[in-house]
């Protein structure tokens, strides 16, 4: 069979031009791992102001403390270079930030009218999503993903909800307890930026039973 | 399904050898004026380029909006409910044409099947020469895999014609096809004139006035061809008839295993080359042609124009036009493996570029409504709107649903619930369900069809990929209205290491595969 004979220089097909596989800098490890365990203990904060069915005041207390989170772990994560290749866009930046202002606008809107779930607290989610993907760009927003989750915790009825189930006691309310805060530690190891599926596996398995038992009344 | 019919060709004049070939003056400019502006000077209708006048948008397109508006200010909840049946209708029958394209290619693949014995028996002395076309541009790291993939391919030196396309300013990348080809090969470098539009069909169709082989094809430079595609292409069109003008090849993806990203899309790969177009292709309708590795007679190529310079998507709306012109378009069983996007912002930019060329192809395609309905029939133009408008349509529309579905479980607001009378919600719910659970499902049994089992848990999140489509959609819509020639340039060479060394070719290499 006759192929192609191509006066190649053998030297000059050697390079493949693929990114080598970097180890993460130890820096970015301490850095996930301290805002991990923040976002820990504000979900545990959290879990326990619902089991214990604290007043309005208390709710607003955890609201502003999620705020102080959220804005130390965006400090925190900005210390870390932002992963990922230098490919930016700025349409895309600006069609989040317009779907995410939208969101917040339509929950605002609903608040406003009357709404008794708490939309306005919610709606800081979208509102992070659309300064960040406007102000720093749809690379670093994914980068400090952690921010809109740690005000997502701010918005109450999950919690109430959970104080409800937890109160009455049931298998159910406890499973239900028990899947609502792994997804949710799940989602935090994600929005931390840790790393491997592996990583986030152990913490969702370490997550059912401490979290299972820190939220009992 | 499209009538049988014979076969047309445009009145194409024949190309003066000179300019086929010019490289300066009056040859060269008008060389880049046939590559830039054929098809569209030979018929402004065909092609995306922009028209001075635009008379059925004026006349219709701000009437309607006007109407529209006037609409939702009258009689707002109504007008509003029957745009969400609108579109819940084109979810529900986009639905049920999916589902038909893969149970017609499940139950009996038209994919044309060579084998490796009948590509090999044609003797080379029977093989004619084959164009392949490859255009780069700003990509001299993706170039030395190109040229392994090439000079894998098992096809006699004599009879290959290859055409490395680039840009004339693109120095890097000249710099490096001038390293890797010496004199003497079957690989030719052609450089394109700078100018606009900067887009691949209009460096094709410069590479093309100098083609010589009977058929044409494209590879991308990341392309990793089948070694035995050219010969299996020149058996299937040898076995197909005479009106057989085009031969696409599946593509998918070797990095599959690099991320999420990669496997969703190996995934959408496989079902829209495994099935989807074969489907298409057993239902007559127009096939919108992958980027690479489609096969085209060289004569029904010229005779169609070539490539619109204009079209983001060229390879889509050639499909097109060869339906409309009565020519045949087949699946060939041999694959092309590409590098998978496995960054979700450099994926966006090129989804969003393959949205905007269907949504330009659809548009172009409309322009003669009477003209395409006799050409392709109502079930070709049924095809044409569920597939190629419907995709990026969808997929925009998608957020909107979503996010109403979002109020009504946070705060159950009326205007939800006035949006979608019981036909409508039913009929909704239905789309949902059925949509959303066969999407998943055919995900999960592509992966275990193609040989790739460890991608099915991928398929079972594919939701989550969605999102990503959608934001290319609103990209798409956005450039298509700003923008609509603008080549939304992919970045290769961001693909994990393989773990082996490349293999290296000597001068001296003649080895047998």
């Amino acid at each position: 069979m006759t192929i192609i004979d191509f006066p190649v220089r053998a030297e000059a097909v050697t390079a493949v031009a693929a990114p080598v596989a970097v180890p993460r800098p130890r820096r970015a490890r301490r850095v996930s791992t301290s805002v991990g365990l923040s976002l820990f203990a504000l979900l545990l904060v959290q879990a326990w102001g619902a089991a214990l069915a604290v007043d309005g005041a208390a709710a607003s207390v955890e609201a502003l403390a999620a705020l102080l989170v959220a804005a130390v772990v965006a400090l925190f994560r900005l210390r870390i270079p932002v992963p990922g290749p230098a490919i930016h866009d700025r349409q895309l930046d600006l069609i989040i930030s317009v779907g995410a202002g939208t969101g917040t606008a339509a929950l605002v809107a609903l608040q406003a009218s009357g709404s008794p779930h708490g939309l306005g607290l919610l709606a800081a989610v979208p509102t992070s999503v659309a300064v960040l993907a406007a102000v720093v760009g749809t690379r670093t927003m994914w980068h400090l993903r952690a921010v809109p989750v740690v005000l997502a915790t701010a918005w109450p009825v999950p919690w109430t909800t959970l104080a409800a189930h937890v109160d009455g006691a049931t298998p159910a309310g406890w499973v239900a307890t028990g899947v609502v805060v792994t997804v949710l530690v799940v989602l935090a190891g994600g929005a931390v930026g840790g790393g491997s599926a592996a990583l986030t596996r152990r913490r969702a398995a370490l997550g059912r039973p401490v979290i299972a038992l820190a939220v009992q009344p | 399904m499209s009538r049988s019919r014979v076969p047309t060709l445009l009145p194409v004049a024949p190309l003066p050898s000179q300019v086929a070939v010019g490289r300066s003056g009056r040859a060269l400019a008008m060389r880049l004026r046939l590559a830039t502006d054929g098809l569209a000077d030979l018929d402004p209708v065909l092609s995306a380029r922009v028209r001075p006048r635009v008379p059925l948008t004026r006349r219709y397109g701000l009437p309607a909006l006007i109407v529209l508006a006037a609409a939702l200010v009258l009689a707002p909840r109504a007008t509003a409910a029957t745009l969400v049946g609108v579109a819940v209708a084109l979810y529900a029958a986009v639905t049920a044409h999916r589902l038909l394209l893969i149970r017609r290619a499940v139950a009996n693949d038209p994919t044309v099947e060579v084998t490796d014995a009948e590509a090999r028996a044609i003797r080379d002395a029977d093989l004619p020469i084959y164009t392949v076309l490859v255009p780069a541009y700003q990509e001299p790291e993706v170039l030395p895999r190109l040229i392994d993939g090439l000079a894998r391919l098992e096809y006699p030196a004599d009879r290959l014609d290859i055409l490395l396309l680039l840009e004339a300013d693109d120095f890097p990348t000249i710099a490096a096809a001038e390293s890797l080809v010496g004199v003497g090969t079957p690989v030719r470098i052609v450089l394109v004139p700078p100018s606009e539009p900067r887009t691949k069909p209009k460096a094709c169709n410069f590479g093309l006035t100098e083609a010589r082989g009977e058929f044409v094809t494209i590879y991308d430079a990341e392309d990793r061809p089948e070694p035995l595609q050219l010969r299996r292409a020149v058996v299937a069109f040898r076995r197909g008839g005479a009106d057989l003008a085009c031969l696409q090849a599946r593509l998918s993806y070797h990095n599959a295993e690099q991320n999420l990203l990669t496997r969703w899309f190996t995934l959408e790969y496989d079902v829209w080359f495994r099935w989807l177009l074969p489907g298409l292709m057993a239902t007559r309708a127009p096939i919108p042609l992958g980027g690479t590795s489609n096969h085209i007679r060289r004569d029904v190529l010229v005779g169609m124009g070539a490539w619109d310079a204009w079209n983001v998507t060229e390879d889509a709306d050639l499909g097109i036009r060869l339906a409309r012109h009565g020519w045949h378009t087949a699946m060939l069983g041999s694959t092309t493996y590409e590098e998978a996007n496995s960054d979700a912002i450099n994926w966006v930019k090129q989804r969003s570029r393959w949205y905007k060329g269907y949504l330009q192809s659809f548009f172009v395609a409309l322009r003669r409504p009477g003209a395409l309905h006799r050409e392709i029939g109502a079930t070709g133009i049924a095809g044409l709107v569920l597939f190629v408008f419907a995709t990026p349509v969808l997929a925009l529309l998608n957020p909107l649903f979503w996010g109403l579905t979002a109020l009504w479980w946070l705060a159950t607001p009326p205007f939800v619930a006035a949006l979608f009378p019981p036909v409508i919600y039913y009929l909704g719910m239905a789309s949902w369900m059925v949509g959303g659970l066969s999407a998943i499902y055919t995900g999960v049994a592509v992966a275990r069809i193609a040989g790739k089992p460890h991608l099915a848990p991928a398929a079972l999140v594919v939701p989550f990929y969605w999102v990503l489509m959608s934001l290319a959609a609103a990209k798409a819509v956005l450039q298509l209205v700003r923008q609509p020639t603008y080549w939304e340039k992919t970045t290769h060479g961001l693909d994990a290491p393989t773990g082996g060394p490349v293999p290296t070719l000597t001068a001296a290499s003649d080895g047998s595969h």
